[in-house]
């Protein structure tokens, strides 16, 4: 389990994290959401105990991250550019991952050459992109990580290696209970993994989501009455947004579906339709109640 | 399934040594070619010339190229920090490795070791390979056992300091190139600003003495490059212990203070000029504060020291200092748009510069009563027996005037030295002929010591009170204490004339000489002691004394030292002291400044200027103009040249009064 609290993080006069709490269960994938600059990877890389928050605690499993070489051991981080000695061959990165991290497993690493098919011993530098993207994550579940942090790992891969990526982060979470963290800008890119997700928006963390909740939670509903309807039903309601073309109301709710449909059935409407949203739409109509245009935070 | 894991992680090292081995590959190479292949190389050429040279002149290992090993001790070391601190400098790197499962005082521990091989090693295995050659061939003539181990120490103790100096900036910055520079930059500080205070106190005070500050001669010792420099040109240096133990000591502390940096080190601050953001204002006034005391110095020493181009220099040195600093920090050269930290910087240094010039202290004003007053130490440069009169540091603790009479008589002049403001001013201190300085150091009864230091434009204005001091016992013997010091044997004696040199070893003729010359120098003129300096001596007398360490003491030998000609007219030793007329084929006169260049060329040159100059080839008047020459002086230049193809045996200086009438008609 991860759990942040209170956290702090200044560059000089900058709040660059201010005040951010959040907590990712084990075995889950959360999705951390936001604009370039919003904080995603100074938070991640305080989570990875790369650097040290000026306020606040940081903890895996209870216990505070910085310098913690028994934790560290279990975590790997994937920075958004990644890091590889120069001159280095897959195979010599991996002896180096073998002597640093205790849980190297060969074995899989054998198997994942095979089923890659890229050369251990050629220079990981003369790799396109997308196969360094592919080494990383490579050599990253190898050393069995229980905690696995991303930054904007999918950014400018195709969608053929994406969804390789993505089959082996979930493998994992679901075979090892591996915990994982993955920063994004763009909800689309890691709606379909992530079990939680948090919006952090100018060091701050507007919004923390349960995504099976979330969409169980939140309702477009679309309603029309044969007369002008009575404004008690909308007080009654928990609404986040309100329109009306012609007489049809189109509303989204905040609530439990049966009650919704409770209290609009006492109304009695001559059409009621409970429609599907996508998660991009609950995040705006969300981010409406809290003032802020998502378009603006998210792209 | 666990591995072991162990403190030492094997791939971090032969990542590092992959990256930079280079180094130290590089640095052994260039040592084997400087000592062991040089000794092969001079070995089996077998010159008996150069053996002999080797012999002679090479008493250390530093000897063999001594300026390239310099340069590699300065170069290596911080290379080598340079390298291994670049993990934590690149960004992306950073990021990586502080991802690792490692503490940082682990990374700490193998970063800085693996470096820290790269200047240990090599000079290691070039000991030995040292050691062995001296086993298989006879070397003795460059180097024994003993040498070896110098080197070792020596070496070893200077590349470790500058490599800890090194390394500890690297921790300060998040910069390579910062790294490199301002690591040179931290080893001639100690020396560099205390140049810059004494300079600017100097142009400011009037009466500063360098030795008012003797915690800044200090810190020349601590200025490595000084060092460096000293172990590769002099062969015979000996550095004493305490030196070697403060620079261990001092790298055990930078690298203590590195390690405890290193552990706070935000990360972040890969990439960026500083890497502590409480150190970034230290270093942006330390950086403001030098180029100001900088600009100071320059346009002082440039404008003969005006107050009006000092300040004009603190200004615009504070000022540049002050945007190269936010440059460096921001590493953009737009940095115009904020002035409320310079101004404030200003503000204070205005005040505190205006308090030195106004002597708020009353440093200028202030002249001790007889009373106060224990003794006195006193020196006039410019009379010849100062000139070599040794380092004036190991005497400021000694009096040479402690008769009352006498140290009024010091006082008296520095009351005149203060009430007339154009004398003992530091400004304009243009020197001329009669120009000297004078340094009183008084030691007072209170126990404290005032050290004051005046520019005199032209001694003949302090004459009335110079001259008891400088023609008193007290002053004489002390500023000779080499030769009256009873504890001191002169191993030899050089008796030079115009042509010719000899020198005496037996100790019976020594003693004859020097119990001669303290006689005869006690009766020297005040005339003669202040004129003797000023020209080149004909005559001269040198002794070598016998110490651990060779000193030489040089003195001319003046007309007026009778007793001493008369030893060396028994002794025979008087040869080509006095020029006879026999030896001169010409004289050339002339009353102009300019002309004393050409002395030299003047038989060469084709045409002779004969309204400038008087050319006398007759024997009598050769005669009679040799006799003119006593040791005072004056604006009459006269020449003179031997046999053989006119060539200048000596020159010296007379007053028109002394000159007979043919030659005053001839000028008219």
């Amino acid at each position: 389990m991860i759990q942040v609290q209170n956290v702090v993080k200044k560059y000089e006069k900058d709040y660059v994290l201010n005040d951010v709490s959040l907590k990712i269960q084990r075995g889950s994938i959360y999705g951390l959401l936001g604009s370039n600059g919003a904080g995603k990877t100074t938070l991640l890389k305080t989570i990875a105990g790369i650097i040290k928050q000026n306020e606040g605690a940081v903890e895996l499993e209870r216990k505070p991250v910085f310098e913690n070489v028994g934790l560290k051991e279990r975590m790997i981080f994937i920075p958004d550019s990644l890091f590889f000695f120069s001159h280095y061959t897959v195979a010599q990165m991996a002896t180096f991952y073998m002597n640093v991290y205790p849980n190297w497993n060969q074995k899989r690493f054998d198997q994942m050459q095979q089923a890659l098919d890229l050369d251990p011993n050629r220079k990981i530098q003369r790799f396109s992109k997308g196969m360094q993207r592919q080494v990383a994550f490579w050599l990253a579940l190898c050393a069995m990580p229980d905690y696995l942090i991303l930054d904007e790992p999918f950014d400018g891969l195709d969608p053929v290696i994406r969804r390789k990526i993505k089959s082996w982060i979930i493998q994992d979470v679901a075979e090892r209970e591996m915990t994982v963290l993955v920063s994004s800008h763009n909800l689309g890119e890691v709606e379909d993994i992530c079990d939680a997700v948090g919006i952090i928006h100018r060091g701050k963390l507007m919004l923390e989501k349960d995504l099976d909740e979330l969409k169980s939670d939140i309702h477009k509903v679309q309603i029309a009455f044969k007369d002008e309807v009575d404004q008690t039903l909308f007080e009654e309601l928990d609404i986040l947004h309100q329109e009306k073309r012609g007489s049809v109301y189109i509303c989204i709710i905040r609530g439990d579906d049966q009650e919704v449909e409770e209290i609009i059935d006492q109304f009695n409407p001559v059409v009621f339709d409970i429609l599907p949203l996508t998660l991009e739409e609950i995040f705006i109509y969300e981010m409406e109640g809290v003032g802020y245009a998502i378009e603006n935070i998210l792209l | 399934m666990r591995s072991k894991t162990s403190y030492f992680k094997k791939e971090l090292w032969k990542q590092a040594f992959r990256s930079f081995g280079w180094i130290g590959i590089g640095y052994f190479l260039a040592l084997l070619f400087l000592l062991p292949l040089q000794i092969i190389m001079v070995k089996t050429k077998n010159d008996p010339n150069d053996i002999n040279y080797y012999r002679q002149n090479i008493d250390s290992l530093f000897g063999l190229n001594g300026e390239i090993q310099g340069v590699l001790f300065l170069i290596i070391p911080v290379l080598a920090a340079v390298f291994t601190s670049r993990y934590m400098h690149v960004k992306g790197s950073a990021d990586f490795i502080h991802s690792l499962p490692l503490r940082r005082s682990q990374l700490f521990a193998h970063q800085f070791l693996i470096g820290y091989m790269m200047i240990l090693i090599p000079v290691c295995i070039t000991a030995c390979v040292l050691f062995v050659l001296s086993g298989v061939m006879d070397v003795e003539f460059i180097y024994q056992s003993k040498d070896i181990l110098n080197w070792f120490y020596e070496t070893l103790t200077f590349t470790t300091f500058l490599y800890a100096i090194a390394y500890f900036v690297g921790t300060l910055t998040g910069m390579s190139v910062v790294q490199g520079g301002l690591s040179f930059i931290f080893i001639i500080f100690p020396a560099g600003i205390s140049m810059l205070i004494n300079e600017n106190l100097n142009m400011l005070l009037e009466g500063f003495s360098v030795h008012n500050a003797s915690f800044f001669s200090f810190s020349s010792n601590l200025t490595p490059i000084w060092w460096f420099m000293e172990l590769s040109n002099k062969s015979n240096l000996e550095i004493a212990n305490w030196i070697y133990g403060i620079y261990w000591l001092l790298s055990v502390i930078f690298i203590g203070i590195s390690l405890m940096l290193y552990r706070i080190r935000p990360i972040e601050s890969a990439n960026q000029t500083i890497a502590f953001p409480l150190l970034k204002p230290i270093f942006k006034f330390g950086i403001t504060f030098c180029f100001m005391l900088l600009g100071g110095v320059y346009f002082g020493a440039v404008q003969q020291q005006s107050e009006g181009w000092m300040i004009f220099g603190y200004i615009c040195g504070a000022l540049f200092g002050y945007l190269l600093a936010k440059m460096l920090i921001q590493k953009t050269w737009r940095v115009f748009d904020q002035w409320k930290g310079f101004m404030i910087y200003i503000g204070i240094s205005i005040v505190v510069i205006l308090s030195v010039m106004f002597d708020w202290y009353g440093f200028e004003k202030n002249v001790p009563d007889v009373g106060e007053v224990e003794g006195i130490y006193f020196v006039e440069q410019n009379t010849f027996n100062n000139w070599y009169g040794g380092r004036l540091d190991q005497k400021l603790e000694q009096s040479n005037i402690t008769n009352p009479d006498l140290m009024e008589k010091v006082i008296n002049l520095h009351d005149f030295i203060l009430v007339n403001d154009h004398i003992g001013q530091n400004q304009d201190n243009t020197y001329m002929e009669k120009s000297t300085d004078i340094e009183i150091i008084y030691h007072l009864k209170n126990g404290k010591r005032m050290v004051r230091q005046y520019f005199i434009p032209s001694i003949d204005e302090v004459e009335e009170y110079v001259k008891p001091i400088l023609e008193s016992k007290e002053y004489k013997q002390s500023s000779l204490d080499w030769l009256n010091d009873k504890n001191n044997r002169i191993r030899s004696v050089a008796v030079s004339g115009y042509d010719y040199r000899q020198q005496v070893t037996d100790q019976q003729t020594i003693n004859k000489i020097t119990d001669a010359l303290k006689q005869d120098y006690l009766e020297t003129s005040y005339e003669e002691m202040i004129q003797s300096r000023r020209y080149g001596e004909t005559k001269s007398l040198e002794f070598e004394l016998e110490s651990e360490r060779t000193y030489f003491y040089h003195l001319p030998l003046l007309d007026s030292y009778s007793k001493v000609l008369k030893v060396l007219e028994q002794e025979e030793l008087d040869r080509g002291l006095s020029i006879h007329s026999t030896d001169v084929s010409m004289i050339a006169i002339t009353n102009l400044q300019k002309n004393e260049e050409i002395f030299y060329e003047l038989p060469l040159m084709e045409e002779i200027d004969l309204n400038e100059w008087m050319l006398v080839e007759d024997h009598e008047q050769i005669e009679e103009l040799i006799s003119l020459n006593n040791d005072v002086g004056g604006t009459w230049k006269i020449a003179f040249y031997g046999p053989y193809d006119k060539n200048l045996i000596d020159a010296y200086q007379v007053s028109e009064d002394q000159l007979p009438s043919y030659v005053t008609d001839y000028f008219e």
